[in-house]
């Protein structure tokens, strides 16, 4: 079965943007994708790898068992030849991939305190049933959740980069493109493919050349500036708020083939990177959201 | 296959679902005894048997995601088996689906939904398979529902006849489908023209119906052509989509009652004012990609439902050339009835919502591990075995093919337990003594206090309070703090004071938790001034009050529940009751005066997690 191609997907343009730029650039440090069912999360996911080179989608199921996830004893070759062999896991496997949670506020919690070890530090320790190993697991963490069906814990909510809220479309016309490209996919998923391989390739082309352009990119002090006082204005604690909005600033101006960082990319990445970060308080109303696009919009018109 | 009389709907949906590879996860809904199983077998005798996987609900989340056998348990030393259960399976089934326990249910959604990503070496999902699961209508938790892309639903006996009628007029027959023609429907699917008409019709029906998973449009679309192709039609025609609405939309439906107003069990009221917000969320949206609208009808999305396009009308059916408002609102109509009828079982149930299937002590599988017993439990721990083996290695012959001798006595298991919060109960004196606008803000303020704590530490909260005659359940334990929060802003105030009925009332809710929950003993915080003067039957003295709590108290102390007392009096003028009650019911005391708000929560934090460790 092939992936539905990431160019064919309609809308949703926020969502894309995202996982490009976490394409581009892993240090971003993730997206957290929020929406209502059927709004093509993981079929974002999952054709995000075929526009990328070298990287693959991790898949790592919400139920899944500790063993597998952090590896375990190989018990197939320690019975034959007596020797110890650590079988790896899901984590082994994530390394320099897309470590992809569906659900991921249903992650069970013994599972959410390994993910926020390894995404710490970036390696993978194992220190169990007299195995003592480590190796690096650094990763992309793409999580998609259905806030209806529960909160996320706060530390794992800070892990992630990005986030965007989806919506399903509500213009009837352009559901119906929906439904007629999925058709088109469904009855013949090469002449599909073949029909958006230009674009693909494009947009392949693009994601490589941003990589290439990214360690070029400059951010001058101004910047760096706008970006504290746009935090300390939204009283946003965390320090990696400020960090990942310049580190998600540097790769859009490179995903925009320049090498010069400037105000209107900051504020593009902060409606990306900051909005999670405002709901320090799950308890209170959830206002924060708007008060960061009003707060950015004005920001925008004030700078022209 | 003819066992199953009636119940041509049904089947219908099956059939359609058999012949579309799209349409992979249908849930069986109906009542207990309306041969749901038969339909299953139904669908079974479609396959071949090394093509089925019947998934029992005890599985082991192991034997889901693929286990390595080992050799030392097969006598066939040859390539080990290490694929999950549903590797290749062209057809799953699970029969008991909502008795299955709550991660393993996920883990069987997860797989089957997101086909062909590998997670595990070479581990790869099942590619075609499709899914069938039952659901009790009695018992049935409408979130299991949301999974299916078809829903067929299976009706009472009682109503055969009148069901009949209904089809028999829809000019559709009751039939049985056999082998040859399944497969010469599914020949025919490709060739099924969808009209560009239809294909507005069942966006509109899917954005009215209230349904927000925009997913419903793609299914809507596909069962509908599969119905067309049963019906031996060369293009999706509005009946098609009508039928088709009823197995792709009437389960969602419910979803979005659920998702609007999880607790209430006034469906029908509901359904309405879904609706109504459907509309809502579309009139916030007017201009949403507009610009991209290549047919130009002002983007006013609510018109596009409301009144009939006029300037498009492709020609490729000539039975309808414009989708009319009559005709989404009698599609609307149609699918509310069933919809209220596929969740309407859910009134005479109201205190069924939560809690059914619990992990039990052995966290179905899934856990960390704690220490390694010789009681046999799902999982072997290799390392413990071999260490159990290690002395005996130099007087036992190992068997051929292996290094190692290894016997029975040897096996260790993995007792895992499962992380989990705990469950904290809040029972809120809201009388008369405590009315006084300071004291309840200091109470409101400490509750929420121990809310966002308990939010961290992923505890479940629940809250009854107490006033004038009687106590109330004001928030079923749960874990949704926006809710939670919501629920204690819209606590009344006044009356006397009922503390009998509110002990009562927290014992029982405690008792049933701990029956559900056998891993975690619920803590009970009492926020009282220790004073009754409401005895339970309403109309008693004070004393008659006072003495009844006392016994109430004292049941609660031979539970051994953990219990603190909060006393809400101030300084001055407490006369003690609550410490007394404390007393009585083996807490812990609080008071109120030294405490400020956030020292009421650490106090209550640090009761609780020096437990903490063993978790």
């Amino acid at each position: 079965m092939k992936n539905y191609p990431f160019t064919a997907i309609v809308g949703q343009d926020k969502m894309k943007k995202a996982l490009i730029l976490n394409g581009i650039n892993p240090k971003i440090g993730g997206v957290l994708i929020q929406g209502e069912k059927g709004t093509a999360k993981s079929t974002a996911v999952r054709a995000l790898a075929d526009v990328l080179t070298n990287t693959s989608v991790v898949n790592l199921p919400v139920s899944a068992t500790e063993d597998r996830v952090v590896g375990t004893l190989d018990m197939e070759h320690i019975l034959k030849t007596g020797e110890k062999k650590l079988e790896p896991g899901i984590l082994a496997k994530a390394d320099k991939n897309i470590l992809y949670v569906d659900e991921v506020n249903l992650l069970e919690d013994h599972l959410v305190d390994i993910l926020l070890d390894t995404a710490a530090m970036g390696v993978n320790r194992i220190e169990r049933e007299g195995v003592s190993y480590e190796h690096p697991s650094r990763f992309v963490l793409v999580g998609t959740m259905n806030p209806e069906e529960g909160s996320l814990r706060p530390q794992l909510l800070d892990r992630f980069g990005l986030c965007v809220d989806v919506e399903s479309e509500k213009n009837v016309e352009e559901r119906m493109e929906v439904v007629r490209r999925r058709l088109n996919f469904e009855q013949n998923q090469e002449q599909f493919e073949t029909k958006y391989e230009q674009d693909q390739n494009q947009l392949t082309y693009q994601i490589q050349h941003a990589k290439e352009l990214l360690p070029a990119v400059e951010v001058n002090d101004h910047l760096l500036r706008a970006v504290a006082d746009l935090s300390i204005e939204l009283g946003i604690e965390s320090h990696r708020a400020d960090i990942t909005v310049i580190i998600a600033a540097q790769t859009l101006a490179a995903w925009k083939q320049r090498t010069e960082v400037q105000l209107e990319d900051i504020y593009e990445a902060a409606e990306l990177a900051l909005p999670h970060r405002l709901l320090q308080d799950p308890l209170k109303e959830n206002t924060s959201g708007q008060k960061l696009t009003e707060l950015l919009n004005h920001k925008v018109v004030d700078n022209q | 296959m003819k066992c199953l009389i009636g119940q041509a709907k049904a089947k219908r949906g099956i059939a359609a679902a058999l012949i579309n590879p799209y349409l992979d996860r249908v849930c069986i809904a109906g009542a207990r005894g309306t041969g749901k199983t038969t339909l299953l077998q139904m669908v079974l005798s479609y396959f071949s048997k090394e093509d089925a996987v019947i998934i029992p609900s005890h599985i082991t989340t192991e034997k889901l995601l693929g286990e390595k056998e080992i050799a030392l348990f097969s006598q066939n030393i040859g390539k080990p088996n290490n694929q999950s259960i549903l590797h290749q399976a062209k057809v799953v089934i699970t029969d008991q689906f909502a008795l299955m326990p709550e991660n393993n249910q996920r883990l069987v959604v997860q797989l089957l939904k997101n086909k062909g990503m590998s997670f595990y070496q070479d581990f790869h999902y099942p590619a075609t398979s499709k899914w069938f699961y039952c659901l009790d209508q009695e018992m049935q938790d409408t979130s299991l529902l949301k999974h299916a892309k078809l829903c067929v639903r299976l009706i009472p006996v009682l109503e055969v006849s009148e069901r009949e009628d209904i089809l028999v007029s829809r000019g559709n027959p009751e039939q049985e489908y056999t082998k040859e023609e399944l497969k010469k429907a599914k020949d025919r699917l490709s060739s099924v023209q969808i009209p560009e008409k239809m294909l507005q019709l069942a966006v509109e029906v899917v954005i009215r119906s209230g349904c927000k998973n925009q997913e419903a449009d793609m299914d809507l679309i596909e069962t509908a052509r599969s119905l067309a192709a049963l019906d031996s039609d060369q293009s999706v025609q509005p009946k098609h989509i009508e039928e088709a609405a009823g197995y792709a939309l009437t389960h969602r439906m419910g979803e979005q009652q659920e998702s609007t107003n999880p607790e209430n069990s006034e469906q029908q009221v509901n359904e309405e004012s879904s609706m109504n917000s459907s509309e809502d969320t579309s009139h916030s949206h007017p201009s949403s990609g507009n610009e991209e609208n290549p047919l130009d009808y002002d983007g006013q999305d609510q018109e596009a439902s409301g009144d009939s396009i006029p300037n498009e009308a492709p020609q490729d059916n000539p039975i309808i050339t414009e989708v009319s408002e009559e005709e989404v609102d009698q599609v609307i109509a149609s699918l509310k009835m069933q919809s209220d009828f596929l969740f309407s079982k859910q009134h005479t149930y109201p205190s069924s919502g939560n809690g059914k299937h619990r992990e039990g002590t052995s966290a179905g599988g899934n856990g960390r591990m704690l220490r390694a017993v010789q009681r046999p439990a799902e999982a072997i721990s290799l390392y413990h075995t071999l260490t159990a083996a290690a002395p005996y290695m130099k007087v036992r012959i190992p068997p051929e093919g292996m290094k190692l001798a290894i016997e029975k006595e040897d096996i260790r298991y993995k007792l895992k337990e499962k992380q989990q919060g705990f469950t904290i109960l809040f029972l809120v004196d809201a009388s008369r003594s405590i009315a006084a606008k300071k004291n309840m803000r200091v109470i409101k303020g400490a509750i929420m206090e121990l809310f966002q704590q308990a939010y961290q530490k992923r505890d479940r909260i629940g809250m009854v309070t107490f006033r004038k005659t009687e106590s109330e359940e004001v928030l079923s334990f749960t874990n949704k703090f926006a809710e939670a929060k919501r629920k204690l802003g819209e606590i009344p105030t006044g009356g006397k004071t009922p503390l009998a009925a509110g002990l009562e009332k927290a014992l029982k809710l405690c008792e049933k938790e701990k029956r559900a929950n056998k891993q975690g003993m619920p803590y009970l915080v009492i926020l009282t001034d220790g004073n009754a003067n409401e005895t339970l039957k309403p109309g008693g003295t004070a004393a008659q009050a006072r003495s009844e709590a006392y016994q109430t108290a004292k049941r609660i102390a031979q539970e051994q529940l953990p219990v603190t007392v909060i006393d809400t009096q101030s300084g001055r003028n407490a006369f003690g009751l609550a410490e007394e009650l404390a007393a009585v019911i083996e807490g812990e005391y609080l008071s109120l005066d030294t405490l400020t708000d956030k020292n009421i929560a650490k106090a209550v934090q640090s009761r609780l997690h020096p437990l903490e460790g063993r978790r």
